[in-house]
């Protein structure tokens, strides 16, 4: 995206937000394809190496999306926990949809190209495997099936291991008790890799 | 499902996970005595949570982080109609933009028509981020290198120019599809097809080396299939761009230097000073694909495959029509160390006539011989050995095989320097102590060995057995020590691929470290095979046994191994181990007796006999050899120790141990969780048990091998989760 776009996207979804504050709950809906964009943009323009904790990068990424994005002198407390969930589903689908696709493409067919810079990186840092593909593709699978079943679980998922988000902001964005936010994480786990060990990876 | 019983599920799950481990199982038996399926969920769910922790963590760690990093490394590109609406727009005058041709990574190509003299050409465009780096004017002038070549195999670069901050160049279309897509239809190629195409290439590799251009990215993408013959494009781009981007230097910022499936080890390892012979070992790669059907590190990450290039040897080709030369010959194309590979493209054409007409002359065809080695587990090790071996011992003979002329020839391997040599005998000496003092005093002289000679192979092919005996039994984290003695026996295998101990040392990376019982088993059966009277490749390969639950043969080993050392007290107390898991308890007693009548304090021999008091003895018994042991601090011994307080009576002492482990992995220290377990299996806590054996799994615990063997986890085996960590861990 161009500088010359920012301003609109902030405009319109700061704009939604508030429209949603109001009742109007299907403005909601319209800011998650708005954020999905302008996270996967943010993602693809850093340049930095990911050391370290991976889940901080994430929770980094969604605050800067955040302010990036939203006008926070004109917003509340709703509207930011709000926003906060709808950029955690953009995180979730942005990175599952990404392992999706590097898994299906098969093995050794693809070739990526390297920078300079990178391959002083190579021998530190951890390659995104086959495996792990299919390993996080597979993760997005069982995860589309525990939202059929349990949402607000999901949601869980969502905040706290795909955007990091801690027991606190995960708890204010989804509107439930932080006790509740610690519950569903533990069961969602578990239920989670259970489905995963029985279904298995997808091919 | 119904909501209510959805919610009763997390109720109940949530009101079992917070109760204490003791607690847990009668909790669940209520349920399931009320309702079984919902008490076998509960129990399936708990199950499930002990190992999902890690899971999450794992996931977390590998495809998180670095699926992140990948996103960020294909960069921001232009809107892909947004790019084709500025091209079209910028060219209007010259070309009509007919269709995109699927470009590989970062590029994209388009199909055009020149309208001047309607003609097809292929328009490549570089990416957006490059053009705005690079200098076009020396883009320009590097090009013209390349834009004078001429040859019937190579398709010229015909314009270059930047239109509206794009900045593309043009070649003729070729009618056909590239040598990528027809693999990927069809896999490995006749053999007939495979040997013509790769001549093709080599004959314009020859011809642009002695023109002066080196490729840099020959890879399957660039080769075109026409209609009579195979056609390579893109000589000189990459250098181009890279000569370009170093002028406004911005090499760092994301320029595109090759692909890392077909870069040389030099070049992976960004070495200056590179020449044509990284275009050798390209074709090597890609004719190795082409009889193989996949590329030697296929199925790796783009970082993993450049370390794969410098530290890995290909697997064996494993064709039956192929002929031995010809095999040979592509591996040595791939020959870590640019002077082993064949000097010129011209020299492999020679060589590729004279392995043909071999293979199609002689009445027995070499393959026979070929796969008579390879029945015999010599093949499968490391390809290069074989080059390295057929080189030494049958050069004056084998024609084809002689070491290249010239410059390019491998120097003749110089003595190693005598002090290094001391210091090999002295590391030596320590070594053979197996403790964890005498180690690190052998790793320090071997260091020294290696830092005086650097080309002195059995120092590094010693310093890595030691390195790995070290991680056994030092101090340190062992993934460290596994992975410096990876290192070290890759670098004496370099030097000297007939080295066996560097073999049986890579094993003991195998088994100890990576649970690849296979590769272990090769890697001792070509250290036993090259050095026939050493005992180690058999007393490791017995583990392997163990690991993959072929006991017998476990037992077998060992009697070899006792046949070559008889009085190797670590040769007769596996051998008791063994004989124990075979259930021959007498006969394991007899075997220790046997070290112990020679030597009555010999540690190791009571160790083991301690092991057998506890697993097979009241508790009065075994403590007859506890003193032995009771002040001993490894974590293995230490398991045995507490594991025999938990079960005879002195349980809050091993609880207490257990705790305090426990503290240390919350502090930060390395813990070894496999013996941890033992513990905790003493103690009957179950949940820390399979806790406990998950994280050993991903700490690549050393000691995984003996999980299905250990008297501790004998009652656990047929547990669900045990099955879980056993899968993970690839036992049987």
């Amino acid at each position: 995206m161009s500088l010359a776009n920012e301003r609109p996207t902030k405009e319109t979804i700061t704009g939604l937000l508030l429209a949603a504050e109001h009742g109007d709950h299907a403005a909601l809906e319209a800011v998650f394809p708005l954020v999905y964009r302008e996270l996967h943009s943010l993602a693809r323009r850093q340049r930095q190496a990911w050391h370290g904790n991976p889940t901080l990068n994430t929770t980094a990424l969604v605050h800067e999306a955040y302010l990036k994005l939203v006008d926070k002198d004109r917003i509340g407390a709703t509207s930011r926990a709000h926003f906060l969930a709808i950029a955690s589903k953009a995180m979730r689908h942005i990175l599952c949809n990404y392992a999706r696709d590097r898994s299906r493409k098969k093995r050794g067919g693809e070739v990526q190209q390297v920078s300079l810079g990178e391959i002083d990186d190579a021998l530190k840092q951890p390659a995104f495997s086959d495996e792990a593909a299919d390993t996080l593709a597979a993760l997005g699978q069982a995860l589309e099936r525990l939202e059929q079943i349990d949402k607000r679980q999901s949601q869980v998922v969502e905040c706290r291991f795909f955007a990091g988000l801690t027991v606190e902001d995960t708890a204010a964005a989804l509107n439930i008790s932080p006790a509740t936010v610690k519950r569903d994480w533990m069961l969602a786990r578990a239920w989670l890799y259970r489905e995963i060990q029985v279904h298995g990876y997808i091919a | 499902m119904k909501p209510e019983r959805q919610a009763r599920i997390a109720e109940l799950f949530d009101e079992a996970v917070s109760s204490a481990p003791e607690a847990r199982d009668r909790f669940v038996e209520r349920i399931s005595s009320d309702d079984p399926p919902l008490g076998e969920e509960i129990r399936s769910l708990l199950s499930a949570s002990y190992a999902a922790d890690e899971y999450f963590e794992r996931v977390a760690e590998e495809a998180i982080g670095p699926a992140l990093a990948e996103i960020a490394a294909a960069g921001d590109d232009l809107a892909p109609d947004e790019l084709r609406a500025r091209l079209e727009s910028a060219l209007d005058a010259t070309y009509r933009i007919e269709r995109e041709l699927g470009g590989g990574g970062m590029s994209r190509v388009f199909l055009a028509t020149e309208l001047r003299l309607q003609r097809k050409v292929v328009i490549k465009i570089l990416p957006e981020e490059m053009a705005l780096g690079v200098s076009f004017e020396r883009f320009r002038r590097e090009i013209q290198l390349s834009a004078r070549l001429q040859h019937s195999h190579i398709v010229p670069v015909l314009a270059t120019d930047v239109a509206d901050g794009v900045l593309y160049y043009t070649m003729p279309y070729v009618a056909g599809e590239t040598l990528r897509s027809r693999i990927a239809r069809e896999g490995a190629l006749p053999l007939a097809d495979a040997i013509a195409i790769w001549r093709d290439m080599l004959d314009a590799l020859a011809y642009a080396h002695s023109s002066g251009v080196i490729h840099r990215d020959i890879k399957p993408e660039n080769v075109f299939l026409g209609s009579r013959n195979a056609l390579v494009a893109d000589f000189g781009i990459a250098r181009a761009i890279e000569a370009a981007a170093d002028e406004v230097n911005v090499t760092a910022t994301g320029v595109t230097l090759g692909t890392p499936a077909y870069m040389a080890p030099e070049q992976a390892a960004g070495e200056s000073g590179v020449d044509h012979r990284i275009d050798i070992y390209a074709a090597g790669l890609v004719m190795y694909e082409m009889l193989a059907g996949r590329a030697p590190f296929a199925g790796l990450g783009a970082r993993q495959v450049l370390v794969a290039h410098i530290t890995q040897q290909p697997p064996p080709l494993t064709r039956a029509d192929l002929p031995a030369a010809l095999s040979a010959l592509v591996l040595r194309c791939l020959a870590k160390d640019p002077a082993a590979r064949p000097p010129t493209a011209d020299s492999i054409l020679h060589e590729v006539d004279r392995a043909v007409a071999v293979g199609a002359g002689s009445g027995i065809p070499n393959w026979t011989i070929l796969a008579a080695t390879a029945a015999a587990a010599f093949f499968l090790v490391s390809t290069v050995a074989i080059g390295h071996f057929m080189s030494r011992q049958n050069a004056p003979a084998a024609e084809g095989l002689r070491p290249p002329e010239g410059r390019h020839d491998v120097p003749a391997r110089a003595p190693p320097d005598t002090a290094a040599k001391r210091l090999v005998a002295e590391a030596q000496e320590f070594a053979r102590q197996r403790d964890n003092k005498s180690c690190e005093t052998a790793i320090k002289f071997y260091s020294q060995a290696t830092d005086k000679d650097p080309n002195y192979a059995e120092a590094w092919g010693g310093l890595a057995k030691t390195r790995a005996l070290c991680a056994l039994w030092g101090p340190g984290d062992p993934n460290v020590e596994f992975a410096a003695a990876k290192s070290a026996s890759e670098t004496a295998l370099r030097l000297d691929a007939t080295l066996s101990g560097a073999y049986t040392a890579r094993g003991m990376v195998h088994l100890f470290h990576e649970q690849d019982w296979s590769g272990a088993q090769r890697d001792f059966t070509m250290a036993s095979r090259l050095d026939s009277t050493q005992f180690e490749p058999w007393l490791f390969r017995n583990h392997a046994y163990l690991a993959e639950n072929n006991v017998d043969s476990a037992v077998e080993s060992m009697r070899h191994a006792k046949e070559l050392a008889p009085v190797e007290p670590i040769v007769g107390v596996r051998l008791a181990t063994a004989l124990r898991y075979q259930g021959h308890t007498d006969q394991a007693q007899a075997a220790l007796a046997e070290i112990l009548e020679r030597d009555p304090n010999n540690l190791i021999a009571h160790r083991e006999r301690f092991e057998i008091e506890v697993a097979t003895m009241p508790c009065d018994s075994a403590a007859r050899d506890i003193r032995w042991v009771e002040h001993d601090d490894h974590p293995q011994i230490r398991g045995i120790v507490e594991f025999h307080w938990a079960s005879c009576g002195n349980a809050g002492r091993a609880r207490r141990y257990a705790d305090s482990v426990a503290a240390q992995a919350s502090a930060g220290s390395y813990v070894d969780y496999f013996w941890l377990a033992t513990v905790y299996a003493g103690l009957g806590d179950s949940a820390n048990v399979f806790r406990s054996l998950s994280k050993a799994v991903t700490q690549h615990n050393s000691f995984l091998f003996l999980l299905r063997h250990h008297f501790a986890f004998r009652k656990y085996l047929g547990v669900p989760e045990i099955r879980e960590v056993m899968r993970r861990a690839h036992l049987k």
